[in-house]
């Protein structure tokens, strides 16, 4: 058995661009793959021979160059060597893993996504797919908050969201001399945007603190917990469901996750 | 980093026996292919050359007297990354068991009648601190190399992180699991006291495996539960004033630094 | 292998299903001759406690073991899924790795105790299902495993968690018995193979019958220990905000030594490290335990379960109910390994019954 699970595929980096102070856009070339189908919400583990792997969000959806974007940010010590890695040269690859959002169960709905600081990178994932399948659904809005506009992701691509019926809401927690918009935690745009909050599929994923304030707001608007969903993070030595590092009582979030509804998590000790 | 040039590694020791970097040099051939990677431009123990220009710094030892405070500072300010080397400079090791006692009860136990030489003019460059210290107590420290003496594989592993600009994994578990992971049988098993429980391994094991208790080199792992530890002594018939004695051993610095005691005043009566 | 060869393959081994009686005699014979053919690992006495090592002859067999004083420290998980294991090789400069091919040969892993073998079944689920650990399979796929039935120890509870019979996950299965005899079942081709040039093998009479009754009458009289473990999860889900969990937060001292010699926990590390030449490295795992204090940090700085408290009851849950509700059985083979080798008495039948009169007081 020459293969293995642990493996990585040696994966080259065509394109590379600083978003932020923190973030690195990374696009991949995806060719060393016999095969490579993800869906939205799922993950890679990304690895640097010598130093590990890391689980890292998968930030496009599918395209026809067969190229897969990732945003990372510098927290530790594999995505700070990854920072200096640049277009041509290599990374280790293994996935995809995960469940990813279910796209195919919000079909027909109304979408919100909630988004906070690096949170938005897996939900890129679920806009593109969503502009790829528009047809399908009947909505996207956006809440996108950050500490401050200048970490803001994905600046350059808000004006094409909004072309194509984007109804995109951000919001900076402190004022700055160089933002006009809303100013505030992403919690208050709740009271803000006028929204059929009841009829819609909640698409949730941010830094752990922000669940717990903007479930408050949805649990007060009376949203169903079953329409919620939730991407979580967690510590993961090898994203399948082996090393039991991500575990949450009965369940990996490599594999069971990291997708959850607010429904199946709301009993579930120590998920948020 | 540049990988043409050599990065410049600096040691340095304070209150020590030096034996963590004698421990480096017992890398023998390994510590001459690290050679092809780095240039030492300090190492008392080694070389005579000198030089405040180095990127990495290695420190040994405890700092116990007002001279090694702008010591330890300027190296602070010269070394990009400090690095505590052993038990004197991680936690203060048996520098620190003097800190349970009065400095003068110390120095008179120590030199008899001839503390008093401590007030003369002449002694002031050997004027203590009642307190043997870590370094992190002075200075910001990035790395801690444990254990007395260091396991030198450990440093192999830092220093070559360090120079791949790889955060050092240094683990924080028990003792016991490495210990128990080998299959070892419980020095408790045989009526010993042995602080493996609630020591910080990554020694891989070392003392208990041959038969040593673990008498807790490398520190107490993150918030340590004393308090049981205590109970479990007293379980097992064992003596708590000598349960108390091992723990002094190296980790006094933080016993009393927090007030930790295995026996309080009242069971002292 | 796809699906239907596994059900043929299942479907074979239920077709052997051979049982005769021999003698300690022959056992010994047997064990002599398997030994010479494969590695052969068996518990044995080291001072006065019992671990697995190769034997040549039965003699060295602990015989402690057999008479079920005590079991060995570390349990059979040790041979698939071992403390430390290099997985890859690795080179940065040409950011490539390279899986770490083991030699593997059919060994014999003798005396496995049913508890154990639910143990490595459980084992099996994790690694080989929804994504196959190759590392675990290789090895897996290389043991020849001879279990044995022996009376319970005073820290086993097996009888409580169902697991102090078993059906499947040998390959033969011995019973010592009275007047110095054995039975032996034989449930595998392999098994099958094993046994072929055996004399000394004869079929179950009326006094062999009556001393198997007698083997499991004394058996279910030596548990120590009860306890009810039916409806553990909903149960534990029931007291998870109880004080007694305060208590047992407060017992504990992290050393993880139950994570270690529990035949069910799989949590495990994975670190890589350069050779000197800081091109070439190796990636390897270890065990590793979810009572370490920073088991569940995440890049951030958040610590998902950072108090003691938090971290002990975690393990519970994640024992009792991950088995519980994804493959319908608890985790916990009553063992009775982290009991004995808890140096702070925690002990989970204790812990169980605890939880259960909490809920019959209230």
């Amino acid at each position: 058995m020459k293969n293995s699970l642990y493996l990585p595929v040696k994966t080259k980096i065509l394109k590379t661009k600083k978003l932020t102070e923190l973030e690195k856009y990374f696009q991949l070339d995806l060719s060393n793959f016999k095969k490579f189908d993800h869906k939205p919400g799922q993950f890679v583990q990304v690895a640097i021979p010598g130093v590990g792997e890391a689980p890292i969000s998968i930030a496009s959806d599918k395209n026809k160059k067969n190229t897969l974007d990732l945003v990372v940010r510098n927290v530790g010590s594999l995505t700070n060597l990854m920072h200096k890695l640049e277009d041509g040269e290599y990374l280790g690859l293994r996935g995809p893993f995960g469940n990813g959002f279910p796209m195919e169960e919000m079909k027909n709905s109304n979408l919100l996504i909630v988004a906070g600081g690096i949170g938005l990178v897996p939900l890129r994932s679920v806009i593109q797919f969503y502009l790829n399948n528009k047809k399908n659904y009947r909505s996207l809005t956006i809440f996108y908050g950050a500490k401050t506009d200048k970490e803001l992701l994905f600046t350059d691509e808000y004006e094409t969201w909004k072309t194509k019926g984007i109804n995109l809401n951000i919001t900076i927690d402190r004022e700055s001399p160089t933002w006009k918009g809303n100013v505030g935690l992403i919690t208050t745009l709740f009271n803000k945007i006028d929204f059929d909050y009841l009829g819609s599929k909640i698409l949730i994923c941010g830094p752990p603190v922000m669940y717990k304030f903007v479930l408050l707001e949805l649990i007060k608007k009376a949203v169903p917990a079953k329409n919620i969903y939730l991407s979580l993070e967690r510590q993961m030595k090898c994203g399948v469901g082996k090393c039991a590092h991500c575990a949450i009582g009965s369940y990996h979030v490599c594999i069971d996750g990291p997708v959850f509804t607010y429904e199946f998590l709301k009993d579930k000790v120590e998920a948020l | 980093m540049p990988e043409n040039k050599k990065v410049k590694v600096a040691f340095f020791d304070f209150a020590s026996c030096e034996g963590c970097q004698l421990q480096v040099l017992n890398l023998e051939n390994e510590f001459l292919n690290l050679l092809e990677h780095i240039e030492i431009v300090n190492f008392r123990e080694a070389i005579s050359e000198k030089s405040d220009d180095y990127l990495i710094a290695f420190v040994e030892g405890s700092i116990t007297k007002p001279s090694d405070i702008p010591r330890i500072k300027k190296i602070r300010e010269n070394a990009k990354i400090l690095v505590a080397l052993g038990a004197c400079a991680t936690h203060g090791c048996v520098n620190s068991m003097k800190n349970m006692f009065k400095i003068n009860d110390v120095k008179k136990a120590t030199y008899g009648d001839d503390d008093k030489l401590f007030d003369s003019e002449e002694a002031k460059p050997f004027e203590t601190f009642e307190q043997a210290m870590p370094l992190d107590a002075v200075v910001k420290v990035d790395y801690y190399i444990r254990g007395c003496p260091i396991n030198n594989k450990e440093f192999l592993m830092v220093v070559k992180a360090l120079l791949k600009g790889k955060m050092p994994e240094i683990t924080d578990s028990a003792v016991c699991l490495e210990c128990q992971a080998k299959g070892n049988i419980c020095l408790y098993d045989k009526g010993e006291i042995c602080l493996g429980l609630i020591s910080r391994g990554g020694c891989d094991a070392w003392c208990p495996s041959n038969g040593f208790v673990c008498e807790g080199c490398r520190g107490f792992i993150d918030k340590p539960n004393i308090e049981r530890m205590k109970e479990i002594i007293i379980e097992k018939g064992l003596s708590l004033e000598y349960a108390e004695k091992r723990l002094q051993l190296f980790n006094s610095w933080e016993l009393t630094k927090n007030k930790i005691t295995l026996i309080d005043d009242k069971e002292k009566k | 292998m796809n699906k239907n060869k596994v059900k043929e393959k299942n479907k074979k081994i239920k077709n052997i299903n051979l049982e005769y009686i021999m003698s300690v005699n022959v056992l010994k014979n047997f064990i002599e001759v398997l030994s010479t053919k494969y590695k052969t690992y068996a518990p044995v006495n080291k001072e006065k406690r019992v671990v697995w090592a190769q034997i040549k002859n039965f003699n060295e067999i602990s015989r402690d073991y057999i008479d079920g004083i005590q079991t060995t420290i570390l349990p059979p998980k040790y041979f698939f899924f071992p403390p430390n294991e290099k997985l890859l090789f690795l080179n940065s400069n040409n950011v490539d790795y390279k899986k770490n091919e083991q030699i593997h040969e059919p060994f014999i892993l003798f005396g496995v105790h049913p508890c154990d073998i639910h143990g490595l079944l459980l084992m099996d689920k994790i690694f080989l299902e929804n994504y196959v650990d190759d590392f675990y399979k290789e090895k897996r796929d290389n043991a020849i495993i001879i279990g044995m039935d022996t009376m319970p120890n005073e820290w086993n509870f097996s009888k409580s968690a169902g697991t102090d019979i078993i059906d499947s996950g040998f390959d033969i299965f011995l019973i010592p018995l009275k007047e110095n005899k054995f039975y032996i079942k034989i449930a595998t081709k392999k098994g099958l193979s094993l046994i072929k040039n055996i004399n000394g093998l004869f079929p179950l009479n009326k006094n062999d019958k009556k001393l198997l009754t007698e083997f499991y009458t004394e058996k279910n009289k030596r548990y120590k220990r009860n306890v009810d473990m039916h409806d553990l999860p909903k149960l534990l889900d029931r007291t998870y905000e109880s004080k007694i969990w305060d208590e047992i937060g407060k017992q504990c001292v992290a050393c993880t030594r139950c994570s270690i010699v529990c035949p069910t926990c799989y949590c495990f590390n994975i670190k890589e490290d350069y050779y000197l030449n800081l091109i070439e490295g190796e990636r390897v795992r270890t065990w590793d335990s979810c009572l370490r204090q920073n088991f569940a940090l995440v890049a951030g700085g958040h610590n998902f379960r950072s108090s003691l408290k938090a971290r002990i009851r975690h393990r519970y849950y994640h024992k009792e109910r991950i088995f519980s509700y994804i493959y319908g059985k608890s985790a916990c083979v009553g063992c009775g390994r982290c009991s004995r080798d808890c140096k702070a008495n925690i002990k989970p039948d204790e812990v169980f019954n605890k939880l259960r009169q909490l809920e019959i007081k209230s």
